[in-house]
């Protein structure tokens, strides 16, 4: 099926997915081993279960390949079987298919996410998707999904890498969400939704971690800012464990409940995830094959997106202008070197300044070696930056840039030439995001008409290659009025430009280039400017007076702008930490020297600081990113207040981590360590996949305080209690604590647990309670070693 | 000999938007609205309290008293005659409610009620027809030229005791209950 006829189908009824696999797999007692492995030793139980989704009423089987990527089979030993993993997936969900059964290629995370989030490089995880896909659909199926996935730059490796394969076959992408509506990477739904609504793919969606109740707070998140079609697998609510097998709460019936309202919110294709059955997908499909899909909406307000953050384009866009090394020429120097502490800076006050998007202008580009271009790039996100404006001239760096961007950037700029221009169309439809587009071609016309008409043909080109003029910033060029440039040219270009419904930028301070005075004359020409409809300005959000300019003008027309808060707090340390600015931290601490020792410094006023970064993540404040960037950047400074200490090095506690036997998910575990490093525990991580017999043999050698445990899969969770009991028979006594996505509080007591933490936000004063429990009063935090 | 129709659970869920319709309640509702997690735990309790069940016999035309034939029947061979019921229970909560105050559960498990016995005759209906064929409208008593008081005619033709009514007013005993019919030419 052709991805045309696949969206019409799409539009004329509602598809059902199957339900889950990994859960139907261990109720039939085939929990020990890695699902896709099952295609080749147990190809008839892979097969069974098909058939009864097919029964069910499943119109899209998924080929049981979702963690059959070379990276993944690598962890599980069976790096070499990926061929011929997923061939054989396909040959049987042909097999359990009826004649109008749809196979899609199942497809997911990598195990690593890529750079910033993760260490994996995101050429060599497009790499891994490009070959899974070629097998897929080499294999014949009918289409592509892409599911469960966390880190948003790694769904789009997964894009690119099956679009390098096939460009015929529909393709779903999905993220997974959770309670506060972020991916564990930091991603709000609004983000995701631009961004894909962008890229080449046919139906967006969320699956797994949350309950249908859940999922649907988060489809009508995503739902007002893509034109595509939507689909969602719920999980069956969260799992219970009663000793001896992992069930879901959610009956068939309380699932089903939730079809209609799904697809009143858009969806088109409706399954199930984790600790769904058969009995759940005959019933969710009785409901949605009786109700017609929604019609999707044929335009979408603009936003553009970083990884954890979003702007509207309406009322007005603020563009920062300081990342720009012109004139500045240590700056300059220190982004040929690879320094980007100035620009992080830049990045970090104009966001305190209310600027919604960042300009990104790395100066003479010929002389920035090109991996900086991808450099700056990942480090922005990973200080969670604002949403990205590529002010980049050479195409093939900004193509790099592009690629390795997290979220809906604006590519600026183009002019319209036969050369230019396509180029950029390109970029737009590879990578997503809006277009600065100039008012010129070779020439700069004079005329208000002409840059109008230039703007218009420019426009017509993009709508030719399917980009839409929503899509399109026009730039009517604001020119050096000290050369002697007649303002009022681009003012009228401006309202021409806005009479015909096109969205306008513009570079404000060339206005006043090399005059004095300048806040008055850009502040004055962008009041003017807005009162013919200007919507956005690349300007320096650090000028009060435009500013307040800007802000006038626009509440006279009766607008008010939002901000993100980002003065979460009054602790300055906090400040410095959520900037990653680690030496304005160590600056700070060393204030506090004089009057206190570092043993107190250490715990009381850098661990306080911590501890309200801690808080503010529990209630949403911040995200994950944050979290993390926050942690290292307090690692070097609790460096420096040990090597104060005189002949000691504070820790609170000692904490084995582990991944239990079977599991090869590191991800959550590696967050949650290096959250307890900064916390003040001293951690020792054994990685993935590590047997109950090994963790015995580390925590007699390391006598830790506390193990934590983490199990991801329902498969595995189990484990954890394999562990607790061998710990206990061999009569040690650390104090075990558990997490990962499919435990619970209630299963963490039923495994012999002490504790469990749902996120890295409440581990740090989880580890301090038990400590306090364990030796029956506070230990004040020293343990000397 | 009248027959029992049990219906599985999904024979008697019916689609949210007739029940939200019928209950007055929009259907944009956020999923946060009070009003529509109200509404959506009252469905799941109808759930368990509806017990469900259908008796139904098709009669050949002369063993049908006249007064029972819809003029609209004329020409069919035979008639499926069923009565069904959702059970008491649900009344009885909704009385519950609705002496506690809480008017606005009780309307909306009554509303829930009337539609998920509309969902058990549509499935059986559906049932029906695809082994018959296309057969009439489906008809009720108390509709065109049949009165509402013929149905204790109807109950004693198919002689169940599932299903009663008022002699005098047709009213039928579950409330939650209808008595059907379906004419077939052939």
């Amino acid at each position: 099926m052709n991805r045309n006829d696949f969206k019409n189908l799409l539009s004329r009824r509602v598809l059902v997915l199957d339900g889950a696999y990994g859960t139907e797999f261990f109720k039939m007692g085939l929990g020990d081993l890695p699902g896709e492995i099952l295609n080749l030793k147990h190809p008839d139980a892979v097969y069974s279960l098909q058939k009864s989704y097919v029964e069910s009423g499943s119109d899209i089987l998924l080929t049981n390949t979702f963690s059959a990527n070379s990276r993944k089979l690598k962890a599980l030993g069976y790096e070499t079987e990926m061929e011929k993993i997923n061939i054989k997936a396909v040959e049987i969900a042909r097999k359990a298919s009826n004649s109008n059964t749809l196979v899609f290629g199942d497809i997911s995370s990598t195990g690593e996410f890529p750079v910033p989030a993760g260490l994996s490089d995101f050429d060599e995880c497009v790499a891994i998707y490009r070959d899974q896909a070629r097998v897929l659909a080499g294999a014949g199926v009918d289409g592509f999904i892409v599911e469960t996935m966390s880190d948003i730059k790694e769904l789009k490796a997964a894009l690119l890498g099956i679009r390098e394969i096939t460009q015929e076959l529909p393709l779903i992408v999905h993220m997974t969400f959770d309670e506060t509506a972020r991916s564990v990477t930091g991603t709000p739904p609004e983000a995701f939704a631009a961004l894909f609504n962008d890229l080449d793919c046919d139906v967006i969606g969320i699956n797994c971690s949350l309950g249908p109740e859940q999922t649907l707070e988060i489809i009508r998140k995503i739902s007002p800012y893509t034109t595509k079609h939507l689909s969602v697998e719920p999980n069956a609510g969260k799992p219970v464990f009663d000793g001896i097998t992992l069930t879901y709460k959610e009956t068939p019936e309380d699932f089903a409940l939730f079809a209609e309202d799904f697809i009143n919110s858009g969806c088109s294709i409706i399954g199930g995830c984790c600790g769904t059955t058969p009995d759940h997908i005959k019933l969710l499909s009785h409901f949605a094959h009786r109700v017609k899909p929604s019609i999707r909406p044929e335009k979408v307000p603009q936003i553009v997106t970083s990884r954890t953050s979003w702007a509207e384009i309406d009322p007005f866009l603020i563009i920062g202008e300081r990342i720009n090394p012109a004139g500045r020429q240590r700056f300059q120097k220190s982004i040929y070197e690879g320094d980007f502490k100035t620009a992080l800076e830049e990045a970090k006050s104009q966001q305190r300044q209310h600027a919604q998007v960042l300009d990104i202008n790395l100066g003479i580009e010929k002389l920035v070696p090109p991996e900086q271009f991808v450099n700056i790039i990942n480090e922005l996100d990973r200080n969670a930056s604002l949403p990205l404006s590529l002010d980049i001239q050479t195409p093939s760096l900004m193509e790099l840039a592009a690629r390795n961007g997290s979220g809906r950037m604006i590519l600026n700029s183009a002019r319209v030439t036969e050369k230019n221009l396509p180029r950029r169309i390109g970029m737009l439809k590879k990578y997503g995001g809006m277009l600065v587009l100039l008012a010129m071609g070779k020439e700069i016309p004079e005329t208000p008409e002409g840059r109008f008409n230039k703007i218009m043909e420019g426009i017509a080109l993009c709508e030719s290659e399917g980009i839409s003029r929503d899509r399109i910033l026009a730039d009517p060029l604001v020119m050096s009025f000290g050369a002697g440039k007649d303002p009022a040219v681009t003012l009228e270009t401006i309202r021409l430009l806005t009479e015909e419904g096109i969205k306008t930028t513009c570079g404000l301070s060339n206005l006043s280039f090399g005059m004095p005075d300048r806040s008055y004359l850009n502040g004055s020409f962008l009041v003017k400017a807005v009162d013919r409809g200007l919507k956005s300005a690349i300007m320096n959000p650090g000028d009060d007076f435009v500013m307040n300019s800007l802000h006038g003008a626009l509440s006279l027309d009766g607008h008010q702008m939002t901000h993100p808060d980002m003065e979460v707090s009054e602790n300055e340390l906090v400040r410095f930490l959520l900037e990653g600015n680690s030496e304005k931290l160590l600056e700070a601490v060393k204030t506090y020297e004089t009057d206190n020792d570092p043993v107190y410094i250490s715990q009381n006023i850098l661990g306080g600081a911590m501890e309200e970064i801690g808080i503010l993540y529990g209630e949403g404040k911040i995200y994950l990113p944050h979290l993390l960037l926050a942690s290292e950047t307090s690692a070097p400074v609790f460096e420096y207040l040990n090597s104060q200490m005189t002949g000691s090095v504070i820790s609170k506690g000692k904490i084995l981590l582990a991944t239990v036997e079977g599991d090869v998910h590191d991800i959550g575990k590696r967050i949650i360590g290096t959250v307890l490093k900064t916390g003040g525990f001293e951690v020792f991580d054994l990685g993935k996949d590590v047997s109950s017999r090994t963790i015995l043999e580390e925590a007699r050698e390391i006598k830790p305080d506390i193990i934590g445990l983490s199990a991801m899969m329902t498969t595995t969770v189990s484990r954890v209690q394999e562990v607790t009991t061998a710990i206990h028979s061999a009569g040690l006594s650390p104090m075990i604590i558990c997490g990962g996505a499919s435990m619970t509080k209630e299963l963490a007591g039923k495994f012999g647990a002490d504790g469990y933490a749902p996120n890295a936000s409440t581990v740090v004063e989880l580890c301090l309670e038990l400590l306090k429990k364990q030796t029956g009063q506070e230990k004040s935090g020293l343990d000397n070693k | 000999m009248t027959a029992e129709f049990i219906p599985q659970i999904k024979d008697i869920m019916p689609l949210k938007k007739l029940y939200y319709n019928r209950a007055r309640i929009g259907r944009d509702l956020s999923p946060n609205d009070p009003v529509k997690k109200i509404a959506d735990e009252i469905y799941k309790e109808g759930l368990k309290l509806a017990k469900g069940i259908l008796y139904h016999h098709t009669f050949k035309i002369n063993d049908i008293p006249q007064e029972l034939i819809p003029a609209k029947f004329s020409g069919c061979r035979s008639i499926t005659m069923f009565a069904s019921t959702i059970g008491s229970e649900i009344t009885e909560r909704v009385e519950y409610y609705l002496n506690t105050e809480k008017i606005l559960q009780g309307t909306l498990l009554d509303s829930w009620g009337s539609e998920s016995l509309e969902m058990l005759n549509d499935s059986f209906d559906e049932i029906l027809r695809e082994k018959y064929g296309q057969g009439t409208i489906r008809f009720s008593p108390g509709y065109g030229d049949i009165p509402v008081s013929r149905n204790e005619l109807f109950l004693q033709l198919l002689k169940i005791s599932g299903v009663t009514s008022n002699k005098e007013t047709g009213i039928l005993n579950p409330i939650k209950s209808t008595t059907c019919m379906i004419g077939w030419h052939t």
